[in-house]
């Protein structure tokens, strides 16, 4: 019986509370246009000092690219880039030459086009150099202790 | 219908892929045929062995890569010794590629065997008509022991040959020299061990076709001589257009200091790179048309690009010319003796360069193997 009277005390006290159900409405609203608006700020906030960092990230890459390019690349094969790059947005047509090439690779000296080459193999410890007007020739001992050249023409 | 469509279609597929597998793996059968030996039949070598060892055939894009290993071993069938041979390598799809393989420095009896190694790759297009052999192989010069020669001699290997043999005498007696002597720490820095890199120049080279590019400043650069005091035909200046890595139309003058008539010269040049290392870049063989003249201007329209053996652009510092050996109009050759070479340069570098010849290579590789007991034993072999 004590108990039952205890619970409807209870249910009592709590349904008074919310009895004034416009008001707790009204401070509710309050609440999520505060909170919403607080959120606004902080966002606003977060988002401008991203992008300060994502641009600082990228000018620091930038820099340290242009550093490490100035510091490892020659200036001969930048200044080779630049010409193609320049050629190719200026759409004018760049000389290049299309027929046999005659070099050498670490391993051997090549002759030929990209389709249809022939390649002498050497090993890389081979001393290599130009022979007469269109040659490149390879000196080494192999493991049999003979002396080898290897030569490829061009012509 | 549908089982027999599936059954169809699975053995098409079954059929290409066994074809696309027998494209990738060489057929033993069809192995041989990729090189043809050609030797006449008064030929003093004579092909006594032959295997193509780790050889493959693969694809690659629209063409196809033939990865060949040769190892084949000739005789000598002649009645004197064997001092040296150069062996023609054509591909019969690339009609502007020609090759060759050198053996100097050999001293095989007749009788004898000795083996020639010939590693190379072909990219041929997979459409091209094929042919039963895809390299023919034939004697171009063989060089004997007293300086005679049999042959076509269609790549001038015959005076390259006759110039190794003699940098072989000159060397071995220099080393025997010094080997009697006792002259240990000479030796030693004869044989590189003395020199500041022990391992070989790695060098790239480029032979430029086609325009110029004419983004790339150009700067004239003086090509300073080398000069041998017992040289019969001396250089005395030139120049060349360098840009960067490019030399571009270097010209050398040569003044005739001998009353003997000169057939032909090699004109080796020396390039010196930016870290101040020289090194002997290569050498032109220049035939003297008019005996007359005492003087005479030697141009080359061609243009090569150095890099490093990693291919980054080799920055050209100076440029030197030498004349590395002279053949005058009765066969005879002058190469320069090693007090020449000494007196021509203070530079234990250059120097080296100047006298590194096959026969050296060879010595030094037994030199560092077997030591002077070695060196001493195959001097008495050779000698």
């Amino acid at each position: 019986m004590e108990l039952k009277r205890l619970g409807a005390t209870e249910t009592l006290t709590s349904f008074e509370a919310i009895a004034d159900w416009s008001r707790l409405e009204r401070e509710m609203e309050g609440n999520i246009v505060v909170g919403l608006d607080a959120a606004r700020c902080i966002e606003k906030k977060r988002s401008s000092r991203g992008l300060v960092l994502k641009l600082a990230a990228a000018a620091g890459m930038g820099s340290l690219f242009v550093l490490g390019w100035a510091t490892h690349v020659p200036a001969e094969q930048s200044s080779r880039m630049f010409t193609a790059l320049r050629g190719a947005f200026s759409g004018r047509h760049l000389n290049e030459y299309t027929g046999p090439i005659l070099r050498s690779v670490p391993d051997g000296i090549v002759v030929g086009s990209p389709e249809n080459s022939l390649t002498i193999l050497h090993p890389p410890t081979a001393v290599v150099s130009a022979s007469g007007a269109a040659g490149v020739e390879a000196r080494y001992v192999d493991d049999t202790g003979q002396v080898t050249i290897t030569d490829v023409y061009g012509q | 219908m549908g089982s027999k469509f599936l059954a169809g279609v699975s053995f098409l597929l079954l059929t290409l892929g066994a074809k696309a597998a027998a494209m990738t793996e060489p057929d033993p059968n069809s192995v041989p045929r990729w090189l043809n030996f050609d030797f006449s039949r008064d030929s003093p070598v004579l092909l006594v062995s032959f295997e193509m060892g780790s050889s493959t055939a693969k694809i690659r894009g629209t063409s196809m890569l033939l990865d060949l290993h040769a190892m084949f071993v000739l005789r000598n069938v002649s009645s004197k010794p064997l001092a040296g041979l150069t062996m023609r390598v054509d591909a019969r799809d690339l009609p502007s590629g020609k090759g060759s393989v050198t053996v100097p420095s050999l001293t095989v009896q007749p009788g004898d065997t000795f083996p020639v190694r010939l590693d190379m790759e072909i990219l041929r297009p997979i459409a091209a008509k094929g042919t039963p052999s895809l390299v023919d192989v034939g004697l171009d010069c063989a060089l004997f022991s007293d300086l005679t020669a049999y042959g076509p001699d269609q790549l001038h290997s015959r005076h390259t040959l006759v110039v190794y043999q003699l940098e072989a005498r000159r060397e071995r007696e220099y080393l025997a020299l010094l080997l009697q002597h006792q002259e240990w720490a000479k030796l030693r820095d004869e044989l590189n061990f003395g020199l500041p890199e022990e391992a070989p120049r790695s060098l790239g080279l480029e032979f430029i076709r086609g325009p110029l590019s004419s983004v790339l400043s150009a700067r004239a650069f003086a090509v300073s001589p080398v000069v041998f005091s017992g040289a019969p035909v001396q250089p005395i200046g030139g120049g060349a257009e360098v840009a960067g890595n490019e030399v571009r139309g270097p010209y050398v003058e040569l003044k005739r200091t001998s009353n003997r008539g000169v057939r032909s010269l090699e004109l080796g040049w020396i390039v010196r790179d930016d870290h101040d290392r020289e090194f002997v870049g290569g050498s032109v063989p220049v035939t003297l048309s008019t005996e007359k003249v005492q003087s005479v201007k030697i141009s080359d329209s061609a243009a090569m690009r150095f890099s490093s053996g990693t291919g980054q652009p080799m920055m050209i510092g100076a440029l030197r010319a030498f004349v590395n050996d002279v053949e005058f109009s009765d066969g005879k050759v002058w190469i320069p003796s090693r007090a020449e070479i000494d007196e021509a340069t203070s530079d234990p570098v250059l120097r080296h360069e100047l006298a590194n010849s096959p026969e050296q290579q060879r010595l030094a590789r037994i030199y560092r193997m077997k030591g002077t007991t070695g060196l001493a034993e195959e001097l008495k072999r050779t000698n």
